[in-house]
């Protein structure tokens, strides 16, 4: 459930938990999925600086700091979500936490998204650099549905 | 709606609440650009403006939406 400062996912990934444990804390893995190159590994403490591959936002800074990671249970970074005005410099403002949770689940995996912090963020701004960007996105999105229905 | 009908007409003052605190709050709401107030006569009459927190909301349903996105990539790499 959404409220006004926090994002919460759960997805069902059927798969085991070490295999979705390497696709969250290997950041070359992560990064095939989220759509992100880094050329450092991740660990905590560490503060990553990553090149964007989605099209349409390749020009975009994309840095992030990791917090916690607890093998097969918890891992955690903070970042500047939408920062998507690249002549804007978002580090003076409060960052968001990231926090990846793993359960088991008789299926597989059950993963727990949450996204916290979002109160101290002038979000109204945030929401004109994105229209800025809109086509962009856009075109993000059609590349997903491409990606999606290919590998069907 | 105006300050004076604003205390005259509702519990506000009931509750204690003075004319100069509701007056106060209202500003505080201005700062953050989610009240406006325009003169009408004597009276200032003030205006709930939702704008921002239109855009604020929209923009959480956009990074909520993202992660859907991200997430569903997650799942198609973990179960390949």
């Amino acid at each position: 459930m959404d409220s006004p400062g926090r994002i919460e996912k759960h997805i069902l990934l059927r798969a085991p938990r070490a295999r979705v444990w390497t696709a969250l804390a290997d950041s070359q893995k992560f990064g095939q999925w989220f759509g992100v190159i880094f050329s450092e590994p991740f660990a905590p403490g560490a503060r990553l600086r990553g090149k964007v591959t989605h099209p349409g936002y390749e020009h975009l800074p994309f840095e992030i700091t990791i917090e916690q990671m607890e093998p097969e249970r918890l891992f955690s970074w903070r970042w500047h979500p939408y920062a998507l005005d690249p002549k804007i410099d978002y580090s003076p403002e409060p960052a968001t936490l990231v926090v990846f949770e793993l359960a088991d689940a008789p299926e597989g995996t059950l993963l727990t998204v949450v996204e916290s912090g979002f109160e101290g963020i002038p979000l109204a701004r945030r929401l004109d650099a994105y229209r800025g960007n809109e086509r962009g996105w856009t075109q993000q999105m059609t590349a997903i549905e491409k990606y999606v229905s290919q590998t069907a | 709606m105006s300050i004076s009908r604003l205390t005259r007409d509702t519990s506000v003052t009931h509750h204690g609440v003075t004319r100069q605190a509701v007056t106060k709050h209202l500003h505080v709401l201005a700062h953050a650009g989610l009240a406006r107030s325009s003169r009408l006569g004597r009276e200032s009459v003030w205006e709930f403006q939702s704008a921002p927190l239109d855009a604020a909301r929209k923009c959480l349903d956009g990074i909520s939406a993202q992660w859907d996105a991200a997430l569903d990539r997650l799942k198609i790499f973990v179960e390949d």
